[in-house]
């Protein structure tokens, strides 16, 4: 049906299914290229993998409802970094109130998914990141693991650029010590 | 995302250089061990879908019922078993009876769990429930019993209670892969969880526990404790109590004792019938299929999708339709055994029907087929 509606993207009367039709294109061309990846980010923001498929998913979900105004697969793709972003700060202060209840068990200390293998020199590091302050762990993480430049971590966190430097720099001055004892 | 190098690394920098690779390598390993589910864009759809206008009636019959939500979230196991049991997982079609029929779902909680198919409640795809990982044992034992992981849609509690989802779904979910079992006694269930030290769950489970295949316990302890692992990756090992006491056994066969291989994650958890995680290489299987899952309905171009720990990463697939060989084929994971890699790869113009795929490993020694996953699924 989706065919069929794009090979006819001329014809006024179909408009509003067209721009429907594009909207669920955006959204699998977006999945197939960046679900994992924003998955993972994701999981290692929160330290949970289910929370965070789905607050990916539901970004997804807002990126479609707002196809209309982005248009375009780049702006797209900033709009679910940012949203991903911030839907994972809330997931977490939301963890954080709730932990104080108990006898919920909480998996507060993240660390996605358990791997023996070398497992605890990985965790190690990771714990160290989730010490950090937020904006330094994100920027780090959108940074050696998203692979961003500059300007798009300052767009993703809505900061300027020159934050952006100082947050990066702070946070792998403070990671050096465990980033060196364990080669 | 992240394979191309940053394109901003500090100019002369040196000394960050190091430390910068550095936590480049472990982002990127942390990332490899995530693996995201293969579903992710039915679920999408079907929350896009949900966002249409008759979706308010629903949230406000889950609102309205929010009371008893406890109450509710038993009789929503019962459906979710039916569902796995009728092996279509059909969520569109369950979404739209939900939003038919708010009014039953409201009144779900006094549904008890033994008579769950009066009502297909919109159970998979509801905002209050979440997936939850849970592992299986592999009935082929193919060549040794190894472990399986398959998603589950469980109700989340507001309390956030991720170990205690994650067990009850292990324990109240069949496998959806016919290949896949649990030894777990039916009607056991959990009476509660607690992590001690840190990194320690202690689990009580029902006295239905107490009788299983001997055989089976080393296994089904791992099975248990890998469950809770992806629910709280920091948990390293599992003290088990059955009807509240301490046991040091299970079905016979001593707890703790297979410990002694030595995970690195382990070395401090040394009590009586404390169990610790084995590596995943050696309890884990060596080739998973992850997507797409099994009875999955796909379009005549799928994405074959999965894990692998074998030599050199190469995974070896047959499709297969009416019991013949349609194609075969290689693939590589993106590292080689003792890690554990990712692979996928895409079929493109298959006809509507019923396929299998398989993956495994082909042995170095003989060449026959190790380690094998294989999933069911229909082209529409």
């Amino acid at each position: 049906m989706t065919a069929a509606l794009l090979s006819r993207p001329g014809s006024r009367t179909l408009l509003g299914q067209f721009e429907t039709a594009t909207a669920d294109e955006a959204v699998v061309e977006l999945y197939r290229a960046h679900y994992a990846g924003l998955v993972r980010l994701s999981a290692m923001l929160v330290g949970d993998v289910g929370t965070a498929e789905e607050l990916v998913q539901d970004a997804f979900v807002a990126m479609h409802g707002s196809w209309g105004r982005l248009r375009d697969p780049e702006k797209a793709l900033a709009y679910l970094r940012q949203a991903i972003v911030n839907r994972s700060r809330s997931a977490l202060r939301h963890r954080a109130v709730v932990a104080k209840y108990p006898p919920a068990p909480p998996p507060d200390v993240p660390s996605a998914e358990h791997f023996a293998v070398a497992a605890t020199e990985r965790d190690q590091i990771m714990r160290a990141i989730h010490a950090l302050p937020r904006r330094q762990r994100e920027t780090l993480l959108l940074r050696y693991y998203s692979d961003l430049s500059e300007a798009q971590i300052a767009d993703t966190l809505g900061i300027s650029q020159g934050a952006v430097k100082s947050h990066a720099s702070r946070g792998l001055a403070a990671l050096r010590t465990v980033l060196e004892i364990t080669p | 995302m992240s394979d191309r190098t940053g394109p901003f690394e500090p100019d002369g920098a040196s000394a960050d250089d190091d430390a910068a690779r550095h936590l480049r390598e472990v982002l990127a390993r942390e990332a490899r061990a995530i693996t995201p589910s293969a579903d992710g864009l039915a679920m999408i759809r079907e929350k896009i879908r949900a966002q249409r206008p008759r979706r308010r009636n629903w949230v406000r019959a889950f609102q309205i019922g929010g009371a008893g939500l406890a109450t509710a979230a038993v009789a929503i196991i019962g459906v979710a078993i039916a569902q796995n049991k009728s092996g279509t997982p059909n969520h569109p079609a369950a979404t739209a009876a939900a939003a038919s029929s708010p009014t039953t779902a409201a009144s779900a909680p006094v549904v008890p769990p033994a008579t769950p198919a009066v009502s297909p409640a919109p159970v998979s795809s509801g905002p209050s429930s979440y997936p939850v990982w849970v592992y299986y044992v592999d009935k082929r034992k193919d060549p040794q019993q190894l472990l399986f992981r398959e998603r589950a849609i469980w109700p989340s509690s507001p309390q956030h209670t991720f170990v205690k989802d994650a067990v009850d779904a292990m324990l109240a979910t069949p496998a959806q892969d016919p290949d896949y079992t649990s030894y777990w006694p039916a009607g056991t269930t959990l009476l509660s969880a607690n992590i001690v030290n840190g990194t320690t769950a202690v689990v009580n489970l029902s006295s239905e526990a107490s009788h299983g295949p001997a055989n089976e316990a080393a296994i089904s302890a791992q099975q248990l404790l890998y469950t809770i692992i992806a629910a709280a990756p920091k948990i390293d090992a599992l003290q088990l109590q059955i009807a509240g006491v301490p046991v040091t056994s299970l079905w016979g066969t001593p707890l703790g004792e297979t410990a002694s291989s030595g995970a690195p994650a382990s070395a401090s958890a040394t009590a009586p019938g404390t169990v610790t995680a084995l590596p995943a290489w050696q309890v884990w299987g060596h080739v998973w299929i992850t997507q797409p899952t099994e009875n999955a309905t796909v379009a005549s171009s799928v994405v074959i999708a999965g894990e692998a720990s074998v030599f050199e990463g190469t995974v070896t697939w047959q499709l297969r339709s009416n019991g013949g060989v349609l194609k075969t084929g290689s693939v590589n994971a993106d590292v080689g055994a003792p890690d554990r890699g990712l692979w996928s790869f895409t079929l493109d113009g298959l006809a509507p029907g019923q396929y299998a795929i398989r993956a495994y490993e082909t042995s170095a020694k003989d060449g026959s087929v190790t380690f094998l996953d294989d999933k069911t699924f229909t082209v529409s």
